[in-house]
């Protein structure tokens, strides 16, 4: 069996996410917190556990909003026709993004996911496969007999074609200081508000003013972590959006 | 410090002409003054644990099972502060010679980071195998810096641990003692209002005296059984 796992292209290696330094962003929020920083401070497993909670939150929320802004390219998975019945494993993460499929001769065409009641739908279109148990994509049999016989068929061959995708990483609870999150570094500021709160909220004499500017605070950074996930790459054609384009696009289209 | 046990004895004899110093024997003087003189280090531990700041090594452990009897290498410890790795045997997991030891309490382990240690039976373990996988790789000797404990005197002669200009903290509660022993109730009230004086001068000194220092706002100083015994 095989699964996805690493970037394969260039220009794609390395995450946007794992910027983000545990240790660093506790000494950073207990320093915001300042004065008010218990004796002795806030035990570190405490703070890792809320810091993964925090990271979980947030790369749902861009996840569910912004699909592109945490994608990896993963590695292809090469179909063996004999595997096509009992499907592929691919590695769990937190979505899985443009399934391609690509033949041997490199020519891409989308993968259309559907539904497990359509496994057998002779009539989907093509190439199809549906995902069971969040890790296994079964291809749909263009003849609609789940794989079974010596017949030909168009698609997943296993003369060299793959199955190409792109996911999101599920967020994993940092257990060290050295841990980094999944989230992306603009969400730096989130983290840090949210985690002083955090750190208020244990000291037993915080001024209640300055609990209330902390909490409000929260809200906003997240808000501007999605805000700048949507704007993070230039997307001209957007359904419902304007264009976040450059001076020059916006001449163009004024002068047409 | 320069003040002797006698010379305390001498200054809460000299309060009064009335004190007769037969009526207490040498032995209960010394504890007296024993008792006294940890107090004051006990009171100043709460306030401020760096005002009779200390550091110390541990024994060099010859096993990885084995603890450290701290209380008596490097003994004298009031209030444990901070502990940190002097010396390695080998390789251990995580740690290095000068990283800080996290101290637990031994029920709830979860509630710090590797490397951590715990006291028991007033004893130093190391938490599972953080500081120590087998016997030729683990950590042999611990750093603890401590609120110090002062070991009291022997006798009479013996050289007191608290500075000079705070002796009255243990000269006052021997006269108090002097004047029960007589009898004179009236003086040991005024005598115990003399003391509340210095001690509150010298709770002031132990706070201010790194007031300046940047540190958090530090929490309501935990309430003892201390507080509540009378003097």
């Amino acid at each position: 069996m095989t699964d996805f796992s690493s970037s394969e292209l260039t220009w794609d290696a390395g995450p946007v996410a794992g910027d983000l330094v545990v240790g660093t962003l506790i000494t950073d929020a207990e320093l915001l917190a300042y004065p008010y920083i218990t004796f002795p401070p806030v035990p570190r497993p405490a703070l890792l556990r809320a810091l993964g909670s925090m990271d979980a939150e947030l790369v749902r929320l861009i996840v569910a909003e912004v699909p592109h802004a945490l994608s990896f390219m993963a590695t292809a998975v090469v179909i063996a026709s004999a595997s096509n019945a009992t499907g592929y494993t691919l590695v769990k993460g937190f979505q899985l993004q443009q399934l391609t499929y690509e033949d041997k001769d490199g020519v891409l065409t989308p993968i259309d996911i559907v539904t497990l009641s359509r496994l057998d739908d002779a009539s989907a279109t093509h190439p199809a496969g549906v995902i069971v148990n969040q890790t296994t994509f079964l291809p749909v049999d263009p003849l609609g007999k789940r794989w079974a016989g010596s017949e030909s068929r168009g698609w997943y061959v296993g003369d060299g074609d793959k199955i190409l995708g792109r996911r999101a990483v599920a967020p994993i609870s940092p257990g060290a200081l050295t841990d980094t999150l999944t989230s992306p570094v603009t969400a730096r500021d989130y983290f840090l508000h949210a985690l002083r709160l955090f750190i208020l909220l244990q000291h037993p004499s915080v001024p209640e003013d300055v609990i209330a500017t902390a909490r409000d605070r929260v809200p906003q950074e997240r808000l501007a972590v999605l805000t700048q996930a949507h704007k993070m790459v230039e997307i001209n054609s957007r359904f419902g959006e304007k264009d976040v384009g450059t001076g020059v696009s916006l001449r163009r289209r004024i002068l047409q | 410090m320069s003040t002797t046990g006698q010379q305390v004895l001498d200054l809460a004899v000299q309060r009064s002409s009335l004190n007769n110093p037969d009526t207490l024997v040498a032995t209960e003087i010394v504890r007296y003054i024993a008792n006294a003189e940890r107090y004051a280090y006990l009171d100043a531990a709460k306030l401020n644990s760096e005002y009779f700041g200390k550091s110390g090594d541990t024994i060099a452990r010859s096993l990885f099972t084995d603890s450290w009897s701290i209380f008596v290498t490097p003994g004298g410890i009031g209030a444990l502060t901070t502990l940190e790795v002097k010396t390695i045997t080998g390789t251990v997991p995580n740690v290095a010679v000068g990283d800080s030891i996290t101290l637990i309490d031994r029920r709830f382990p979860t509630l710090a980071l590797v490397p951590r240690a715990y006291l028991f039976g007033r004893k130093l373990f190391g938490q599972g195998t953080d500081l120590g996988v087998d016997s030729s790789n683990m950590v042999t000797v611990i750093t603890a810096s401590f609120a110090e404990l002062p070991t009291g005197p022997t006798g009479l002669a013996t050289t007191l641990s608290l500075p000079d200009e705070w002796i009255d903290l243990i000269v006052l509660p021997l006269a108090k003692i002097l004047a029960l022993r007589d009898q004179r109730g009236g003086e040991v009230e005024i005598i115990q209002g003399e003391y509340e004086v210095v001690l509150a001068s010298f709770r002031q000194h132990v706070g201010v005296l790194d007031g300046s220092a940047i540190r958090p706002i530090n929490s309501v100083p935990i309430r003892t059984a201390l507080d509540s015994v009378a003097q």
